[in-house]
């Protein structure tokens, strides 16, 4: 009997974990396709599910391209018009910017001559959401997230971490599989960072009626009137403007998270924002 | 008086037999005499090729414990009383096991009896196993049926029904003794078996069953896609539909004998007229992996909001296409919470499903909560 072959799994990840990843798996000349990319929570990636916001769209006649943004950064989503995309590329062309979308697709890595990854999506579905599937997903993602990140920690406090060893502490084999890739590939990452990134997400859709009107509608002001040189505004600035008027840094990180999935700011880059 | 040097050596006297409660931890070299309680082979691939090992129940007055053996005599079965020679214990999944390899020595017993100390493992209904065949469950009792056999001239009974606690749901069956519907009971000694890729446990007259007071099973029991590995029922799981298969949709059944029929005949009862069914095959993929799923009738009826005058060729024409459309509008794509019973197949674990329904904002208020107690 000939063994079934295995879908390739569709992986969770927030923009920023893809974003920051800087590693690729080296393929077997034999093997056919994109190689798998390895994020900094270890994930070892081909595919990924992501909902967001559409917040930009160029449309050709043999390429669409669309701009989809989470709570934590953007993705890049690229169609074409080929007989295995034209569907998919059929479906981005019908897109709004605001949309809601929900899109599964491969990931396409591109590596600049300064050894700058960059990554794009070629969508294999591409399905309009709405804004319970887009929570429901940031939490989901948010709890995949904290978990890889929290066995991270314990193969990082281990001086001989392995996979067995984290499975006994109630780690599922992907996930210790996934804290030992990045204890060994990304050990200099701020695993801190990202903690807090996942847990403002996760704070920002459990109270997101702590952060008054006020506070909210200063920090898109701000954000809006502020992208001076027309790459975003920057994190910095808004941090600044918002102590200045009385807020801590971290309720600012839940407010930009918050606007984020809210779909009324996106990151434009590492640290830039853009209202919409 | 000192016994005469002979230059054979009695290995039964000399050798240390260990009994198998002073087996404590890790251990190498261990004798002992036991006897064979459950015996199982199973065989993996992989690119080396094929290779068979046997893992079991083994136990001797003092207590039982699982075994591997990488080298087994396959003549030896089940109730044969044996004497191990050079084997030695390994923790596994936080159980200690006893191991045999091609240095074990395996020596039949024939004309010896031994009397067993029993215990078995406490065990949630989610992690029943047939790796371990002899379990303690604790759950209610519900569904309750019987039906009548023929054994020996005698005509016997046995009684179906199912048991489910805060982790899961399986099918219980009891040969001969009745089972308390609606009742919380503990079964000391409950075997665990697969029937049709599903876990079942059966009950037998040396199994004891006591009544005792288990709280009543929650509403859903919402799981990781990679926390489950065992088939057992009652279970739902919350994602997102990434894809739907092909030949999902409306089916033609003979009304006779409910067969599939392709075409507008059942080539078995040509006459009769076909009734309309539905089907679906799909993937959920929830963060932590993807499991395949499978939807009949009424699951799929409430989704599209169908009434069964829908599916009635008498009243109502429907085309597959149509139907397969308004599926695929509905699940592609969206987030939902399933709920059904797993089952093993070639691929692996799936879901029949027996409810869908679309994740609502109470639904992430609630994955919030359970996240906040969780993380």
């Amino acid at each position: 009997m000939i063994a079934p072959k295995k879908r390739e799994p569709a992986k969770w990840i927030f923009a920023k974990e893809l974003k920051d990843c800087m590693m690729i798996e080296e393929k077997d000349p034999d093997e056919k396709g994109k190689p798998y990319v390895i994020t900094p929570l270890g994930t070892r990636a081909k595919r990924i599910l992501i909902t967001g916001t559409v917040t930009s769209k160029n449309s050709e006649e043999n390429l669409t391209k669309v701009a989809v943004s989470d709570a934590t950064g953007t993705f890049y989503v690229n169609a074409f018009a080929n007989d295995f995309n034209i569907e998919q590329k059929n479906d981005l062309d019908g897109l709004e910017t605001e949309t809601l979308v929900t899109i599964m697709g491969r990931i396409n890595p591109f590596r600049t001559d300064d050894g700058v990854y960059y990554f794009n999506i070629n969508p294999e579905f591409v399905a309009r959401a709405d804004s319970t599937a887009v929570d429901f997903w940031n939490l989901r993602t948010a709890y995949v997230a904290k978990r890889k990140l929290y066995a991270i920690r314990e193969a990082m406090k281990s001086e001989t971490p392995d996979e067995d060893g984290l499975s006994k502490l109630g780690y599922s084999r992907e996930e210790a599989e996934d804290a030992m890739r990045a204890k060994q590939q990304y050990k200099e990452y701020d695993f801190q960072r990202f903690q807090e990134v996942a847990q403002g997400v996760i704070d920002s859709l459990i109270k997101p009626s702590s952060q008054s009107t006020e506070t909210k509608k200063f920090v898109l002001e701000y954000v809006r009137d502020n992208d001076t040189d027309g790459k975003g505004c920057r994190y910095e600035d808004v941090v600044i403007a918002a102590s200045n008027q009385g807020m801590e840094q971290t309720e600012v990180d839940e407010i930009l998270n918050a606007l984020g999935s809210d779909g009324e700011i996106y990151e434009v880059s590492l640290k830039r924002y853009k209202a919409l | 008086m000192e016994k005469p040097k002979t230059g054979f050596t009695d290995r039964r006297v000399n050798l240390d037999f260990k009994k198998i409660e002073e087996i404590k931890g890790e251990e190498k070299n261990l004798s002992l005499k036991i006897k064979l309680i459950n015996v199982e082979k199973r065989t993996t691939k992989s690119d080396k090729g094929e290779n068979v090992y046997h893992y079991g129940l083994l136990g001797d007055e003092t207590g039982t414990m699982f075994f591997t053996a990488w080298s087994f005599n396959p003549n030896v079965q089940a109730g044969d009383v044996l004497e191990l020679k050079n084997c030695y214990t390994k923790e596994f999944n936080g159980t200690l096991r006893l191991y045999l390899d091609n240095r074990s020595e395996i020596i039949l017993l024939p004309e010896e009896k031994m009397e067993v100390k029993r215990s078995f493992k406490e065990a949630k209904i989610k992690d029943l196993s047939t790796r371990d065949p002899y379990v303690t469950v604790q759950g209610i009792i519900s569904d309750v049926r019987s039906r009548e056999y023929e054994r020996d001239g005698e005509t016997r009974k046995v009684y179906f029904g199912d048991i489910a606690d805060e982790t899961g749901k399986v099918r219980v069956s009891s040969f001969g003794r009745s089972l308390p519907e609606g009742t919380g009971v503990k079964i000391e000694g409950a075997k665990v078996s697969e029937y049709k890729g599903r876990i079942r446990i059966s009950v037998n007259e040396k199994t004891k069953i006591g009544e005792v007071n288990v709280a009543p099973p929650p509403g859903r029991r919402l799981y990781n896609i990679s926390d489950l590995g065992s088939p057992v029922g009652g279970v739902s799981f919350s994602g997102f539909i990434i894809s739907l298969g092909e030949k999902s949709g409306l089916r033609l059944r003979c009304s006779e004998c409910r067969k599939t029929i392709e075409d507008v005949r059942c080539p078995d009862h040509p006459s009769a007229p076909f009734i309309y069914d539905l089907f679906a095959y799909f993937t959920l993929s929830d963060g932590t992996g993807y499991i395949q799923c499978t939807s009949g009738r009424e699951a799929l009826m409430k989704l599209l909001g169908m009434q069964e005058s829908d599916l009635d060729p008498a009243s109502s024409s429907l085309t597959k296409r149509e139907v397969y459309s308004s599926i695929r509008k509905e699940l592609h794509g969206k987030p939902f919470i399933l709920e059904g019973d797993l089952a093993e197949g070639n691929n692996g674990l799936s879901l029949r499903v027996s409810d869908i329904s679309r994740i609502s904002r109470d639904d992430v208020k609630s994955f919030i909560r359970e996240m906040e107690v969780e993380l």
